[in-house]
């Protein structure tokens, strides 16, 4: 087991054209670190890099307290579960499992009882004979996590491991991966583009666009803080409702005056913050699904959202709005209670204790300095 | 009328068929059936036959030295072609795997003897092989009458075959390993494999289908060679490189013995027939996955 630390990593595939730029990141020994992002993002490319199947452009990659930018990837001791499994066709289960102490030839008494012992933790000592053509994709997924841990490296890499599996299966698989890695402790770098595994498994993420790392940080910070637009709208299911506007002043302070001509009262705190720099500037009010109410609680300041009802999905113990207002639409979770019916005119009520406010050019967080600095 | 449009409906779909069994018919069944004919007969110059004689052809070629030589010599041959053009064109589809500045034009080098006529090939390798000025002897220094010498003719011939029939090997390797998921190659790599590894625990693991393809197709190849034969060494010296096919050619053409050519044919056939039934057998005990 070991830390892994990069710094300033950039990959250029071709010329000036960088996947991965100053990619700067310490992982601890042990930590759980998921890697998120869209498609295109580098987060493939960086776990690549890590495991020696890119070159490394520029930067150092130091896995222990060895420089490992130029060691073999055989060398570098780290395991890796492919999103397609990559299991060895034409070789049984235990062979696939095998594979990696063959070649390091351990002896064949010690192989045996290494495979039957991570077989018995997965529940695949029934499939040890079979090709991986006979495998169902949860059996294959296993064998391939089987494979990756049966030689203890200083750390396991996954690459999208789970989206190749149907959501109940995947639910399943996660909460299994989550208890695998609380048993052995081991290091893994975990690359997904689904915020609910990156939330679910990762002590940290590390959020990912363009090539740059745009947040790293506990799935609570990130959830509760978001360093800027982007990662306030990946995180989070619904995604964050973002509406453009501006600050204006209104009696008693100041309050958020929204392109669609909605009016938003601001708190002490925001409108101190807001109206001296953000004075007739483009403003972003971010507030979350879950911030959005049907009704105003006793407590608290609230704003006014009024629209019409377009959507309304009934998830049991929740429902979500979907609103379409002056400013576009707008999804509300709320209570399964909510009176608001389809294609009926409604008001909801943001609780704007909560709301965030991004910077209309740069995108950047307003508070995030301010949220960390209290 | 309508009777007749519903039988007509039921007949039509062999009437498709004609002009595929037409030209099979020509050109595969009748010579294939003439030639068995044949071969119980005695026949005058022009190979018609004359004087029925029974298993006479077969029972002359079972108690002849020169068939059996023939046979031999033809087995060796096959071996050295088979075993020679698979690992030339496995070795070129191996070094073409990997993408890199030129590899167009290596990849046409390599598949080009497909496209090279076998003659046109022997004609070259005749003079590359000449012992006073054939551009061989001059790169190695050494003095030797490759063709004419009886110890070095029929590895000449097969060398020359082998590497004509490597083009298609080539070919038939490439799309083989087109075929290997990338990704095992790289979970290897991060497993520790070496280069020496990879090749034997998954590439050819992983050609083993075409491999036995290629196989058989090469081995009916192989036996049925004939241009490169006729052109560099006639079936000499003596009959060191008297192959099956030309001794066919030479009985039947130069000694218009066409009742024992046809008889040849027809253990030839036997032959390819036997071995590629005994290779179906082993093949579903031996190709993996």
């Amino acid at each position: 087991m070991a830390e892994i630390v990069l710094k300033d990593v950039c990959k250029v595939f071709e010329k000036d054209q960088y996947a991965v730029s100053n990619f700067s990141l310490h992982i601890r020994d042990g930590e759980f670190v998921v890697f998120v992002g869209p498609s295109g993002c580098g987060k493939s490319t960086t776990l690549r890099m890590i495991a020696g199947l890119e070159e490394i452009t520029s930067g150092e990659l130091w896995i222990g307290d060895e420089l490992c930018n130029y060691t073999d990837p055989g060398a570098r001791d780290l395991s890796m579960v492919f999103q397609n499994y990559a299991l060895y066709p034409q070789m049984t289960v235990y062979d696939n499992m095998a594979f990696s102490l063959w070649v390091r030839k351990v002896p064949k008494r010690e192989i045996r009882r290494q495979v039957e012992q991570a077989a018995d933790l997965l529940g695949i000592t029934h499939l040890l004979d079979r090709r991986p053509a006979a495998l169902s994709g949860g059996q294959k997924q296993r064998v391939a996590i089987g494979s990756a841990i049966l030689r203890k490296p200083r750390a396991f890499l996954m690459d999208e491991p789970l989206s190749n599996l149907d959501a109940k299966l995947r639910t399943h698989m996660r909460v299994e991966l989550a208890a695998l890695h609380h048993k052995l402790g081991t290091t893994v770098i975990y690359v997904t583009h689904d915020q609910t595994e990156a939330m679910t498994l990762a002590d940290r993420i590390v959020v990912m666009k363009g090539g740059y790392i745009q947040q790293v940080a506990t799935p609570a910070e990130l959830y509760n803080r978001p360093t800027n637009q982007f990662v306030a709208g990946f995180i989070g299911s619904p995604a964050m409702n973002f509406i453009p506007g501006r600050v204006c002043r209104a009696k008693g302070g100041a309050a958020f005056l929204s392109d669609g001509g909605q009016v938003f009262p601001l708190t002490a705190a925001q409108a101190e913050k807001l109206w001296p720099l953000y004075d007739n500037r483009a403003v972003v009010l971010g507030i979350r699904p879950e911030d959005i109410h049907a009704d105003p609680g006793k407590a608290g300041l609230w704003g006014e959202m009024r629209g019409a009802v377009i959507a309304r999905e009934a998830l049991g113990h929740e429902a979500i709005v979907h609103l379409d207002t002056s400013d576009g639409e707008y999804a509300a979770r709320v209570a399964p209670d909510c009176r608001a019916v389809t294609g009926q005119e409604t008001t909801l009520y943001l609780q704007m204790e909560n709301a965030h406010f991004f910077d209309g050019e740069t995108q950047q967080n307003i508070f995030y300095q301010w949220r960390n600095e209290e | 009328m309508k009777h007749l449009a519903e039988k007509l409906r039921g007949v039509s779909p062999y009437a498709y068929l004609i002009p595929c069994f037409a030209i099979f018919g020509m050109f595969l069944f009748y010579p294939f059936f003439k030639t068995i004919y044949l071969s119980f007969f005695l026949t005058d110059k022009l190979g018609r036959a004359k004087l029925f004689v029974g298993a006479e052809n077969y029972t002359d070629l079972l108690t002849s030295e020169s068939f059996y030589n023939s046979i031999f010599v033809t087995l060796v041959f096959v071996v050295i072609v088979v075993f020679g053009s698979m690992l030339l064109g496995l070795t070129a589809a191996v070094l073409c795997s990997k993408t890199f500045p030129g590899i167009r034009a290596f990849s046409t080098a390599y598949a080009l003897p497909m496209a090279i006529a076998s003659s046109g090939a022997a004609m070259i390798f005749k003079v590359i092989l000449n012992p006073t000025i054939g551009l061989f002897n001059k790169l190695t220094g050494l003095d030797i009458n490759w063709i004419s010498d009886p110890r070095t003719a029929l590895v000449c011939v097969a060398v020359l075959t082998a590497w004509l029939n490597s083009g298609i090997n080539f070919l038939y390797f490439s799309a083989g390993l087109g075929n290997i998921d990338e990704s095992i190659y790289e979970r290897a790599s991060v497993d520790g494999a070496n280069g020496v590894q990879k090749f034997f625990r998954l590439t050819l693991p992983g050609l083993s289908p075409i491999m036995f393809y290629t196989l058989v197709v090469n081995i009916i190849q192989a036996f049925q060679s004939f241009g490169q034969v006729k052109i560099l060494t006639q079936g000499g010296p003596g009959e060191a490189t008297n192959l099956i096919v030309y001794s066919i050619y030479r009985d039947a053409f130069f000694n218009y013995k066409f009742g024992s050519a046809a008889a040849q044919s027809v253990v030839l056939f036997l032959i390819i027939m036997a071995l590629t039934l005994v290779m179906f057998k082993v093949e579903k005990k031996g190709v993996k996955y």
